[in-house]
């Protein structure tokens, strides 16, 4: 139990650091078209305990958004994504639920399940933070397509780095 | 009190997760000058349509009053416009003494443009002022000329009628000729008795000479298109292509030559 909370603490700050320090300065733009944006801090929710009460996550969530907003200088805006992916999180965990059911010890990581499992995991959940963290920058459907354009984009780019983080870590707790 | 916290471990994630949004939102709207602007304007794009889809219902209701209100107004700015240009050379102070054109707006009720000799009928006859031989224009260039007046109609040649003779000029070279139709498009006429030394180039503008006391001077009536040579009598034609669309025309403008019976007097008497 000490270690997962030590671990979770680690992958927290770890995150936000790697997203802030190194992600957030690579510019992937070709002229006018810079809809690509690599953001991964949001795998901290998708990898928080499947044992944790969802108002935990929820808590967590937010804090790590604004967190993550105080490098973007944008106060409530991954704040408000984060918050939705952690609500998310768990009718995706039903939907996906394996026939025996999980082993509430565990985190959905690569660790434990299988890699379609976790790509699909991922890939939900991505998707879904982006779209919300889009529309919410945009803040009105006017800019439909622009959102649009940038889900499909920084998911594509974003979910490359997400899996490779599960590869390579393969964390346990 | 029980039912409340039944109630409130049902539903609590959900009010926690709305609670906190509404928070983030707070936080965007607060801070973020972008968002901002868009909270601001998005409620003006929503409000703003509702408006315009509300005004243009009303707005379709009065379209004919308000038709009708702007094309008088058009009439008198133009007929101050006209009468201003061919008084030009004249000092300031006699201006007033010299507005010899008068404006009468009209409706276009009937209208072709594909027959050999085109006709137009206007809403408005003699009891509005209308008289035979009188110009048609519209803001784009000349429509034609009063034929026939009934007290509340009139019926005005088209300039697309094998009829038509109209004296214009060349705007750069100041050089006449006479305007003619050749029955074939509704978009070209034909300058012609041009002198042959003349040089045009394509694009120049032609417009009306005045000499008639049909149309006023320096109505704009289109560009200069090709130039021939008429083999016959050694002129040159010159292609015009018309600035305005004979086949849409709704309002035009019957102008009225005050001092039109007193020139037609003076040169008869020449004769």
């Amino acid at each position: 139990m000490g270690n997962s909370i030590f671990r979770n603490i680690l992958r927290f700050f770890g995150l936000i650091l790697i997203q802030s320090l190194i992600l957030k300065r690579i510019d992937l733009s070709f002229g006018d078209f810079n809809y690509f944006n690599i953001i991964i801090y949001h795998l901290f929710i998708l990898l928080l305990p499947l044992n944790i009460p969802r108002w935990a996550s929820l808590m967590l969530a937010f804090a790590l958004g604004i967190t993550c907003d105080m490098f973007y200088d944008s106060p409530g805006l991954h704040a408000s994504a984060s918050v939705f992916t952690a609500y998310l999180r768990k009718p995706i965990l039903k939907l996906l639920e394996p026939q025996g059911g999980y082993n509430i010890n565990e985190i959905p990581s690569l660790y434990h399940f299988d890699i379609s499992w976790v790509i699909s995991y991922c890939a939900i959940l991505t998707f879904t933070h982006f779209l919300w963290y889009f529309s919410v920058q945009a803040f009105s459907f006017v800019f439909f397509f622009d959102i649009i354009l940038n889900t499909i984009f920084s998911f594509i780019i974003s979910i490359i780095f997400i899996l490779m983080y599960q590869f390579i870590i393969r964390p346990k707790y | 009190m029980h039912n409340l916290l039944l109630l409130f471990a049902r539903v609590g994630n959900l009010i926690l997760f709305v609670a906190l949004e509404i928070l983030c939102i707070y936080l965007i709207v607060n801070y973020n000058q972008t968002q901002k602007g868009i909270y601001i304007n998005s409620a003006n794009i929503i409000s703003g349509s509702f408006y315009n889809r509300l005004n243009s219902f009303t707005e379709y209701l009065q379209l004919g009053a308000k038709n009708d209100r702007l094309a008088e107004e058009n009439s008198k700015l133009l007929e101050s416009l006209i009468n201003l240009r061919s008084a030009k050379e004249i000092p300031a102070a006699q201006v007033d003494s010299t507005f010899k054109f008068k404006l009468i707006s009209a409706a276009v009720i009937n209208n072709s443009i594909w027959q050999k000799n085109n006709k137009i009928t206007l809403d408005k006859g003699s009891k509005n002022g209308i008289k035979k031989g009188m110009g048609v224009i519209n803001n784009e260039g000349i429509i034609g000329i009063i034929s026939d007046v009934s007290d509340n109609f009139a019926a005005a040649i088209s300039i697309l009628n094998l009829q038509t003779n109209i004296s214009v000029k060349l705007k750069k070279t100041l050089e006449i000729g006479e305007l003619k139709w050749d029955g074939k498009s509704s978009k070209k006429m034909i300058m012609t008795s041009v002198p042959p030394h003349v040089s045009i180039i394509e694009g120049d503008s032609i417009v009306t000479s005045g000499f008639s006391t049909i149309f006023p001077p320096d109505i704009y009536i289109g560009s200069a298109g090709k130039v021939e040579n008429d083999i016959r009598n050694g002129f040159l034609s010159i292609e015009v292509i018309l600035n305005n669309n004979l086949s849409s025309i709704d309002y035009v403008y019957v102008i009225e030559n005050i001092f039109a019976a007193e020139q037609l007097e003076i040169e008869s008497n020449g004769q």
